[in-house]
């Protein structure tokens, strides 16, 4: 708000001293402090659920006035070990970290990196998804089919692998252009729909998610797709010249990050080139804003429709390519199960923004394979699935400021809050 | 898009839309008339299938003697004639006026009639008088013949005559007859034709789709998007049997987990409804946030506590009621009057709701903010309260619906075993037009389908078509349904809309 002319500026605000200033500029609002509130409220809720579902500490709480320190010590202790494991899983191990100390080598570096490469790999395919779900997201079209366009992009991109034996620099472009045109073709006729005869998208994209799950059922007991002599539903693998190459498993054969991170990194930049410096794109978030006004400049809707949502069903697609030839190279009955729907909160996270996606992603990943080493080494056997709580809390309160706003007092909190109109189902 | 002009609906154009479309509903019966007979009818003269009409040892078909049938035919022709025509019969035209005056009498006296009407025919047709299990034997070719010459013709009359009321309620039944001949085909053969157990498997698995498409409509009625129906059955379901294991599913126990899961349904829709109405955030997305919560918290609590305490997630099953003479009506009985609680109180949800929203001071004004709020406002209806108990009464009844995932059919709580049901009685809704009766009969439809796909496997050796594939017809049928292939759709005016006051 600037102050008009005629009006003198308004009085001085009153001098504070520098803890104060600070406080006030703290409290301002902004998608920083959001997303660290957000990450701590998800923490803490975590740790009261580890607290309430372990028996020995409810014992201990029961005894809480008796020894008061003692229960929170061991109540603390326990959460701490759980998130200190959860980290080490997903980031970097202190052990191995103090062995590297000692060794400088690849080898104990390959070691040291081994958490940080799953964290990556299983984003990779995340990032792609989290952008598809992204594009729609922006132009206010909820694509929830990601599934089933993962499911196809990954099933065109088996049927090309396992057909052809040519060299990686041909099959792996050749997988890509055959899984974003599945994905694109899948999500275009849900936008032609929605386009022509107002169906509306959430509801034909759902649905086509349970189509292709039914379809992929059906191929992979086709004597085209299925393995021979495997009775588990497993496919056929993609042949070696279809596979992504890993960077560093010479180093250490647990290093499973592949070229498919670079591939993701690409598609963050032409995302963001997309929404910031092509016409379609201009076109596509001024429709997601504010469609009468896109109508009025002479934006086609029904085009930008189509074209988002292919768009986006391209790039899912492409994920479903990146999660099969990036690790198990062969397609299961519970193929891309999770993916389409991690997507959708990948992207609320990263607030449809491309590199926001990008980190959100990478934090998904950290969680699952930090929520799987905390599993495995906790004493306490703390469940992989307390991480997806963890992250479900921090996206609710990422994609919903408002409660963040409204319980830390925060200022100017209304920014934030201009979320996307949702719209009724016409 | 709400934004673009819409044109201009007149009397005419309504009637020439009605007329096209029956025309249409028409060619589609004659085509499945069709198909039924080269398809059902090309089958092997010999083959025969033997159709289960009740498993219920209990519920005996009275067996009379030929002379009664005749009286019982006639007793009900003329209960029928009378009840449809009886203020055109000068003589009965007090009886006529009762009919008129009184809600409900004639439909009662209509099924009355057509009981005793099948009654005897269905002794002629076949039923096996001595067996405890009553069956009927049809020849397989002679089914389709007779199927698809009577679709053709119905068909023919009804593109030839071009009914405007009647349409879609005929093509539904022409669909219901084709499904019916595909079940008797299938089952060809040596294998009984089960279908009394799909058809009951149908009305359980409807259940909580009724009840979920139910939570939809009231929330959307009032002009909240309700998608988080998905983690209210989550939530349902898990607190449902936690709460029944706890107090060793007695009977009072077992109301109290019905109304627990209620709590918790209507818990998480009082979220959607704070965030929706107090911050006016974005409905789609909180409600899939709140879905992922659901989803990631009984993933949690099922493998973190309840695969430890076991006893924390029994099996403990809702009473089955079999209502008196009711229960006893062979194939209708055994599906409609003899199934858990939770059945009837979704039936009993599903014509109270119907009342509620459209009888009812409450139901115009829920349905008054869904259409235009700010017209709602000026006449003093307070928008925000309204939709809060909307919302919070539909995540009641959503919870409620979960409840039928595990103490319907009796099973602990597994991950996962809501299979996106949630997001399939959002499609119900739509498919049933906001309607309570719409929701009812989409559900029952969807539950068939359901049913057929997880019952088919009796039948795989002869089954032509893949299995996935019907498993796919539900699916199917909604995109078909809304991008309106079977009719125009409209929803509330203000659906997904945030009130803003001026």
């Amino acid at each position: 708000m600037s102050a008009t002319t005629t009006e003198p500026a308004t009085a001085e605000p009153p001098r504070l001293d520098a803890f104060l200033r600070f406080v006030v500029r703290a409290r301002q609002a902004n998608m920083f402090l959001v997303l660290v509130l957000a990450l701590f409220v998800g923490l803490v809720f975590g740790g009261i659920m580890i607290i309430v579902t372990q028996p020995t500490l409810l014992t201990s709480w029961s005894h809480f006035f008796s020894h008061p320190g003692g229960t929170i010590a061991s109540s603390f202790n326990t959460v701490w070990f759980a998130y200190e494991e959860l980290f080490q899983g997903a980031v970097v191990n202190f052990h191995s970290l103090r062995l590297l100390i000692d060794d400088p080598s690849k080898v104990t570096l390959a070691t040291a990196l081994i958490p940080l490469s799953g964290t990556l790999t299983y984003a990779t395919p995340l990032i792609v998804a989290g952008l598809g779900l992204a594009i729609g997201f922006r132009s206010s079209l909820f694509n929830i089919g990601g599934q089933g366009q993962v499911i196809l992009g990954g099933v065109l991109a088996l049927l090309v692998g396992f057909s052809f034996h040519l060299t990686p620099v041909l099959q792996v472009p050749l997988e890509m252009i055959a899984a974003i045109g599945g994905g694109a073709l899948l999500a275009g006729f849900a936008g032609v729909l929605k386009a022509y005869t107002g169906a509306h998208e959430v509801i034909v994209t759902m649905m086509s998610n349970y189509t292709m799950i039914a379809v992929l059922g059906y191929l992979l007991i086709q004597p085209l797709f299925a393995r021979p002599g495997v009775l588990d539903g497993a496919s056929k693998a993609v042949g070696v010249s279809g596979q992504l190459p890993y960077f560093f498993s010479h180093l250490n054969a647990a290093l499973l990050l592949n070229v498919g991170f670079i591939i993701a990194l690409v598609a963050v930049f032409a995302v963001q080139w997309f929404f910031t410096r092509s016409k379609t794109g201009f076109e596509l978030l001024m429709v997601g804003q504010n469609p009468d006004a896109a109508r009025v400049a002479g934006i086609y809707s029904k085009r930008s429709i189509i074209i988002c949502l292919a768009l986006a069903g391209g790039l899912l697609g492409l994920a479903g390519m990146l999660e099969l030839t990036g690790v198990d190279h062969f397609v299961t009955p519970n193929f891309g199960g999770s993916y389409g729907f991690d997507a959708i909160t990948v992207a609320l996270l990263g607030r449809n923004k491309p590199w926001g996606v990008f980190f959100a992603a990478i934090f998904f990943g950290a969680m699952f394979t930090g929520g799987e080493a905390m599993q495995a080494f906790t004493p306490t056997n703390i469940q992989f699935s307390l991480a997806d709580v963890i992250q479900a809390v921090v996206v609710f309160c990422v994609a919903t400021p408002a409660l963040l706003v409204e319980v830390f007092h925060l200022r100017g909190g209304s920014r934030l809050m201009n979320s996307t109109y949702a719209g009724g189902w016409v | 898009m709400s934004t673009e002009a819409r044109e201009v609906v007149t009397l005419e154009t309504l009637r020439v839309v009605t007329r096209k479309r029956s025309l249409a509903y028409g060619i589609t019966l004659m085509a499945l008339g069709l198909v039924e007979i080269l398809w059902y009818g090309g089958a092997d003269s010999k083959l025969h299938t033997t159709i289960q009409f009740g498993y219920n040892t209990a519920t005996i078909w009275p067996v009379v003697a030929e002379l009664w049938r005749v009286v019982l035919l006639i007793a009900g022709l003329a209960i029928i004639t009378v009840a449809l025509r009886a203020k055109e019969i000068a003589s009965l035209e007090r009886l006529g006026r009762f009919f008129e005056s009184v809600r409900g009498a004639r439909g009662i006296a209509v099924i009355i009639g057509a009981y005793l009407v099948i009654w005897p025919v269905l002794l002629w047709l076949g039923i096996n008088q001595h067996g405890q299990l009553r069956t009927m034997t049809v020849d397989v070719a002679f089914t389709g013949y007779v199927f698809g010459i009577a679709s053709i013709v119905v068909g023919a009359i009804m593109a030839w005559k071009r009914f405007d009321r009647r349409a879609s309620g005929m093509l539904y039944s022409g669909l219901l007859v084709f499904l019916l001949g595909f079940l008797i085909w299938v089952a060809r053969g040596s294998l009984d034709l089960q279908l009394t157990g799909i058809l009951a498997s149908a009305v359980a698995v409807s259940t909580f789709l009724m009840l979920g498409s139910l939570s939809g409509t009231l929330c959307e009625r009032s002009g909240v998007v309700n998608i988080a129906i998905e983690g209210q059955f989550i939530a349902g379901a898990l607190a449902s049997i936690v709460f029944a294991s706890a107090f060793h599913g007695s009977g009072v126990s077992l109301t109290f987990a019905l109304v627990f899961a209620g709590l918790f349904g209507a818990f998480f829709g009082w979220i959607l409804a704070i965030m929706a109405l107090r911050y006016g955030a974005n409905q789609i997305i909180v409600g899939v946030v709140i879905v992922a919560f659901c989803t990631a918290m009984s993933q949690f609590l099922s493998t973190q506590v309840l695969n430890t305490h076991q006893n924390l997630n029994g099996s403990y099953g809702l009473p089955v009621w079999a209502i008196p003479w009711l229960s006893h009506i062979p194939l209708v009985g055994p599906v409609l009057f003899d199934q858990n609680v939770l059945v009837f109180i979704a039936f009993a949800a599903v014509i109270i709701a119907n009342f509620a929203l459209f009888r009812t001071r409450w139901g115009l004004r829920v349905r008054s903010v869904g259409e235009k709020p700010i017209a709602s406002e000026t006449v003093g209806i307070n928008v925000v309260h309204v939709r809060y108990g909307a919302v919070i009464l539909g995540g009641f009844i959503a919870g409620v619906g979960g409840a039928g995932f595990t103490l319907g059919p009796g099973s602990p709580f597994t991950y996962g075993m809501t299979a996106g049901y949630g997001y399939i009685a959002l499609a119900i809704m739509i498919f049933g037009r906001w309607r309570p009766y719409g929701a009812l009969m989409a559900s029952l439809l969807f539950g068939f389908t359901i049913a057929l796909s997880a019952n088919l496997n009796l039948y795989l050796s002869q089954l032509v078509i893949p299995q996935q594939f019907i498993t796919a017809l539900p699916y199917l049928i909604t995109i078909a349904v809304v991008s309106g292939l079977v009719g125009r759709i409209r929803p509330p005016a203000a659906d997904g809309v945030p009130f803003q006051r001026h």
